[in-house]
Order: C-alpha cells, then sequence, then structure tokens
C-alpha cells in the first residue's frame, strides 16, 4: 500500500521537477518567489478524528500556541499566521483530497499528520504544488528527501537517533544482557529495534541475547515472556507502542519478571500507567518532561501555558514539536521573504542548529528529519514519569 | 518437555477467553441465523463499564457489568434486530454491521479516540509454578469460569424449559412458533446470553490487556466468527473446539516460527485454517445443512 502511494509520488515529483527546472531552481527561486500578502496560512491536514486524533492533537495545539505568540509580537515580516484545519479521519486515503482542499484555501505551508504512513499523502498533495510540507513528530527516516522530495521536513526525532540514545542509556546502567521485542506493524518500531540492536551490541561485553516478535492486537503474550524469562537477558527493549505494548507490559510484570525495559518516545506520557499498576524500571526517551520537572525552565512554562489554554494537561511531550514546527517556519519565511517552496526549503535547509522549543534542530540539503537533538530520558517509578538524564548523537550530556 | 507444557497452558487459557467471545457469537446464528459483527461493540461497551464503575469491590463491578452488557443486547434486539427477524441472512448481516459503526460512533463521541486504561482483577496478576511450568492466576481463572459456563450452558440447554425451546428454535424456527414457542422470549433470550458471555469476555479480555479503545471488539469477534467456523457451524460446542484450535494453532507458530518468519504468524494461521478446511468444508465438527444449538 505504502509503495502504491510512495511509487506515484515520486514520479509526480519527478515530474515536477524536470518540467520546472527553471520555475523551482533552488537558486534562482528566490528572485521570483512571489511576495507575501496578507495573513500566511498554513494548512492543517491533520486527524481530528479515528486513532490518530489523539497522536495529532498536543502537537496542533503547540502549533496553536506558537502562532498565538508570534502573532502577539507582530507576525512574520508583519503578516499574522493563520492556522486553517482539514481532517483526515486518519485515513491515508483522504490525506491527499484533505491536502489539496487546504492549498485551495490558500494554504502557503502544510503542517501533516505525525506518522510517515499517515501524513505522507497529504504532504505529497502540498510538495507537487511547490508547497514546503512539515511534520511535527513523524519519526520514520523514510519522511525525508529520497522518498518524499527536497520540500518535505519532520521535526520529529529519527527512530533510530533516539534507539541509539536509550541504548546507550541502557549500556551506562550497566546492562549487558539485551532482548528485544519486536513489533513489526510500523516502521517506527522496526527501526528502533533494528538501531537499538545495532548500537547496544557493538558495545564491549554487550550483547543482544534473543528477540521475539509482538503483535499489536495479542492479548496473550504468555510465550514471549516464557522465553524472556529463561534467555537471562537484564534488559528488555521494547519496540511497539499503546495499546499493545501497554498490554504486553502489563503481562510481563504480572509474570513476576522485573527486569528494567527501554522503549522510545511513542511510550510517552502517563495515560496507559493505570493499565500497568506501580510501574517501575521503565525507561523512555521524550522530547521533554511534562510534569513540570525538565530540566529547561522554557519546557516547564510551556506545558503549563498549554494547561492553561485548553484546560487540561498536554497528554503527551509531542506538543512541543508542533511550536517547534512554527518557529521553525517563521525563521524560514523570515529569512526567504517567502512561502514559495523551494525557497523556503533552502531557508530551512540553511538554517542551520536552530534553537526552538524542543531542543537545537538542524536540517541539510539531504537531511529532512531531525537526528541530533538532546532526549530527555524519562523513568518510570510508581507509576510516575521523571527525567533522569539527557543523551544527544548517543552520549550522555547531563544528568537528569 | 516443560516448554510445550508452558505452550499448551497459554494456548488453554487463550482458547477459553476465544470461545467465551465465539460461544456469544454462535448462539444467536444457531437461533436467528444472525452474524452479529455488533457483539464486538457489547465486549467494547463491557470494557468501559469496568472504567465506569472502577473502584467499586470487583464483585459489584463484574454484576454491574454483565447487566449493562445484557442491557444493551437486549436493546440492540428490540431496537435493531426485531424488525428485520426472518430477512435474508444479508440483510441481518447489513444491519449488524450498521449497528456496529453506529455504536462505535457512539463510543467515539463520549469516550474519545484515545487509549484508555483500567486495573481489572490485578489481585490475580501473580503466576504460580507448577513442575517447571509458569501459570497466572488469570489464566487459571479464565479457564476455570469457562469450563463452568461451558457446562452450564449445555445443562441449560437440555434440562430447562427455556434451553429446550431454543434447541426447538434452532432446528426449526417456524415449526417450532407454530408449537407454541414464543419467538420473542426466545430471542431475547438468546440475545440476552450472548451479552453476558460477551460481558464475562470482556472482563477477562481487559484483565488481560489493560487498555480500552473503541475499536477493541473487532478483533475478537473477527476471531470468534473464525472459530465458528472453523469448529462447524451450527453447533455450540463445536464453535468452542474451534476456539481452542484456532488458540492451539496461534500459540504453536507463535512459539516455533523462526525470527524472520514470526511477523507472518496470523497468515499462517489463517493459511492453516483453509487447509482444514479443505479437508472438512463443514468445520471440523460441522455436518452438511446442520443447525444444531
Amino acid at each position: 500500500m505504502r509503495r502504491a502511494i510512495v511509487l506515484p509520488a515520486i514520479g509526480i515529483l519527478g515530474l515536477t521537477m524536470a518540467a520546472g527546472c527553471g520555475g523551482h531552481d533552488m537558486g534562482a527561486s528566490s528572485a521570483k518567489a512571489k511576495p507575501l500578502d496578507g495573513p500566511i496560512v498554513i494548512g492543517m491536514a491533520v486527524a481530528r478524528s479515528g486513532f490518530a486524533a489523539s497522536y495529532d492533537l498536543g502537537p496542533s495545539r503547540g502549533a496553536e500556541l506558537a502562532v498565538a505568540d508570534i502573532n502577539a509580537r507582530g507576525g512574520v515580516l508583519g503578516h499574522r499566521l493563520e492556522l486553517k484545519y482539514g481532517d483526515t479521519k486518519s485515513d491515508r486515503a483522504l490525506g491527499t483530497t484533505v491536502g489539496i482542499d487546504l492549498l485551495s484555501h490558500g494554504a502557503e505551508v502544510m503542517l501533516v499528520t505525525c506518522d510517515f504512513d499517515l501524513g505522507s499523502p497529504a504532504a505529497i498533495a502540498a510538495t507537487s504544488k511547490n508547497v514546503v510540507a512539515v511534520s511535527p513528530c513523524a519519526g520514520s527516516s523514510q519522511f525525508g528527501v529520497p522518498t518524499l522530495g527536497p520540500l518535505a521536513y519532520s521535526l520529529g526525532t529519527m527512530s533510530a537517533a533516539g534507539a541509539t540514545n536509550v541504548a546507550q542509556f541502557a549500556y551506562d546502567r550497566g546492562y549487558r544482557k539485551a532482548y528485544l521485542w519486536r513489533d513489526p506493524s510500523v516502521t517506527h518500531t522496526k527501526e528502533t529495534c533494528s538501531a537499538f540492536e545495532s548500537r547496544f551490541g557493538s558495545q564491549p561485553q554487550a550483547k543482544v541475547v534473543g528477540s521475539d516478535t509482538i503483535q499489536q492486537k495479542d492479548t496473550s503474550f504468555a510465550g514471549q515472556i516464557a522465553r524472556l524469562r529463561k534467555s537471562g537477558a537484564d534488559v528488555l527493549e521494547l519496540c511497539s507502542y499503546n495499546p499493545g505494548a501497554a498490554t504486553a507490559l502489563r503481562q510481563l510484570r504480572a509474570a513476576g519478571v522485573d527486569i528494567p525495559v527501554t522503549s522510545h518516545v511513542g511510550m510517552d506520557g502517563d495515560y496507559w500507567l493505570k493499565g500497568v499498576p506501580n510501574l517501575k524500571n521503565f525507561y523512555y526517551d521524550a522530547f521533554g518532561s511534562l510534569y513540570g520537572d525538565d530540566p529547561r525552565a522554557s519546557v516547564n512554562d510551556f506545558f503549563s501555558r498549554y494547561k492553561a489554554k485548553f484546560g487540561e494537561p498536554a497528554v503527551t511531550s509531542f506538543a512541543l514539536t508542533g511550536y517547534a514546527t512554527i518557529q521553525v517556519i517563521a525563521k524560514a519565511i523570515e529569512t526567504a521573504q517567502t512561502t514559495d517552496g523551494a525557497a523556503l526549503a533552502k531557508a530551512i535547509d540553511g538554517l542551520g542548529s536552530y534553537e526552538t522549543i524542543a531542543g537545537p534542530t538542524g536540517f541539510g540539503a539531504k537531511q529532512h528529519i531531525v537526528t541530533g537533538r538532546p532526549a530527555v530520558i524519562m523513568g518510570v517509578e510508581g507509576g510516575r514519569g521523571k527525567p533522569v538524564a539527557t543523551y544527544a548523537g548517543g552520549r550522555k550530556t547531563a544528568e537528569g | 518437555m516443560s516448554a510445550v507444557a508452558q505452550n499448551l497452558i497459554n494456548a488453554l487459557s487463550l482458547g477459553s477467553l476465544y470461545a467465551l467471545i465465539a460461544l456469544g457469537v454462535a448462539l444467536l446464528f444457531s437461533i436467528m441465523g444472525l452474524i452479529n459483527f455488533a457483539h464486538g461493540e457489547l465486549i467494547m461497551i463491557g470494557g468501559y463499564a469496568l472504567l465506569w464503575f472502577a473502584g467499586l469491590p470487583f464483585a459489584v463491578t463484574a454484576v454491574l457489568v454483565v447487566g449493562v452488557v445484557i442491557g444493551c443486547a437486549l436493546a440492540m434486539e428490540r431496537a435493531a434486530f426485531r424488525s428485520v427477524r426472518g430477512a435474508t441472512g444479508e440483510t441481518l448481516l447489513m444491519t449488524s454491521f450498521a449497528l456496529s459503526l453506529l455504536v462505535q460512533g457512539g463510543a467515539l463521541l463520549f469516550e474519545g479516540a484515545d487509549p484508555k486504561s483500567v486495573d481489572v482483577l490485578g489481585s490475580l496478576g501473580a503466576s504460580v509454578e507448577v513442575a517447571g511450568v509458569s501459570v497466572g492466576k488469570l489464566d487459571i481463572a479464565i479457564i476455570g469460569v469457562t469450563a463452568v459456563l461451558l457446562l452450564g450452558l449445555a445443562w441449560f440447554l437440555r434440562a430447562t424449559s427455556l434451553g429446550v425451546q431454543m434447541r426447538a428454535a434452532a432446528e426449526d424456527f417456524g415449526m417450532a412458533r407454530a408449537l407454541g414457542v414464543r419467538a420473542n422470549l426466545v430471542v431475547a433470550a438468546a440475545f440476552g446470553m450472548s451479552g453476558a458471555f460477551a460481558a464475562i469476555a470482556a472482563i477477562f479480555l481487559v484483565a488481560s490487556t489493560g487498555a480500552l479503545t473503541p475499536a477493541m471488539g473487532l478483533k475478537p469477534v473477527l476471531v470468534g466468527f473464525v472459530a465458528i467456523v472453523l469448529g462447524g457451524l451450527g453447533r455450540l460446542w463445536a464453535a468452542a473446539l474451534g476456539a481452542y484450535v484456532l488458540a492451539l494453532l496461534s500459540v504453536m507458530l507463535q512459539a516455533y516460527l523462526p525470527d524472520g518468519v514470526a511477523p507472518y504468524r496470523d497468515a499462517l494461521v489463517y493459511f492453516g485454517i483453509v487447509v482444514i478446511l479443505m479437508f472438512r468444508p463443514h468445520g471440523i465438527a460441522g455436518r452438511p445443512g446442520a443447525v444444531r444449538v
């Protein structure tokens, strides 16, 4: 299915670029780009209903906070930012329709769903019309230039980069025998386990002693738990997501297996912890702590403002990436002085290590997803998460 | 040897859960010829009811959950299925699809799309070691309760007046009515019992997973249908047999497939079912044209 979507898209992009050698030339487009006129409309082709709505809600609200802040300071080059929503209903097929609809309503930049599979249709609809598309937090390496072309970006941390940090954290804690639970249902979890295995297995005296497949909709993980128990592993890397991951964890702890479990940013938040009572020894990487104890004051301030504005606390730290996305877009428009796709992409690529609320974010001409951003490693003890260390590029940069 | 025993225990526990689901679906199919896709939504309602009544003593919660789900099953019968009783299988199927989507949409509206979590039967979380085999207390509860319910159902259908009427209706609904069997009572009883099975399945499902989503009933109800077809259409005990065979296939493949092939476990399970149905087209214990309770 993905290939069916992506291959025609590559074809369309190829034709667009070939036919428009003069029109969208990266070097010349600034001069030809249309000047800014009226409010700058940012299309929000996100899931507002269906299963992905819970993933998109936080980043969308983060984007709203950023737009309010920027407009309060006078907008970008004197132009107000305006968000225009379309609901993809968590349906890949609708992504294209919603993207095209938002373009027809004047969208000059497009925000898309936090997942490659769901976000790429709207991204392709935008980029094929020379409009920059950004996913606030897609983690798949496919969200990049080779697959989606030079106008698509993700402010998410690449799955492999996150897993490398977590693998190093596990090694630094003294664990030497890792066991992997692989969930093959999405690209993000597959890439997470591969990168963890590669990093952890390459450390001195460390070894991946076994692995098992877990399926998202399984109701029993008894077999996997029995094999893990026999393996003698001292840490489990759980490459899955909720609700399946919480189910596996619940059954693991119920079976009396209390070895440390490491996981990834998809397990951020406390909404699922009631299902695994008194969970401890569980670690994952996050964009930040949403409990008011992040090492960065700006992050704590963000989450308290989020709660004040929306009347409820953020569910996950993904909300930070929505804010960061608007920060990057605003800065790039300021630099390019246009929203023309090619010129804006050139400006984003040229931002270098740009400081956002989610940490420094840097892109290059061939690197359109974040890799080096610091990750806060969260530890869950007694059913509550708290920051235990900060890692970046596979090494510890700070305690707590 | 202990690995095989461990896998057999796991299969027995999973098969018991599948059997609870399959029996709820099979009851209505036997009597009305209705393939009720909305049965998954009864399980989902049972799951959320556990969240609504969380904090009460478990026995009270369980009674309330069973009551709510039976009430919903009876309401489904009265509001959606009574007016199409006797219609073709296609009409009944479409009605159940529509009802399923409607109830799921309602859950999305009132409970939201976010997965929710609840701790049910946490006290049964521990395991006991028996001859090198780790058996969860929850697994023992699932296996035991299912066995009691299966025996109870068999007794009810053979030893009570209502049970005999239900069996007669399953043989020939028209003739049974002509002989004085009250159709409304028999069908309502079937829906009520189906609801009770859904509620108990929901309790054990949520006790195992701890997770709630509006779409949580979809996979169980599909498993239930597959178990019925595999066991043999129209016989209640065959549906339970199909559930245990399905669970055994799934657990054994999960245990012994090499790593690279493991992600395709479900495909291989269904391939195995196709092979069984090639040799036993009416299911393992099915008979051509037979509809019996």
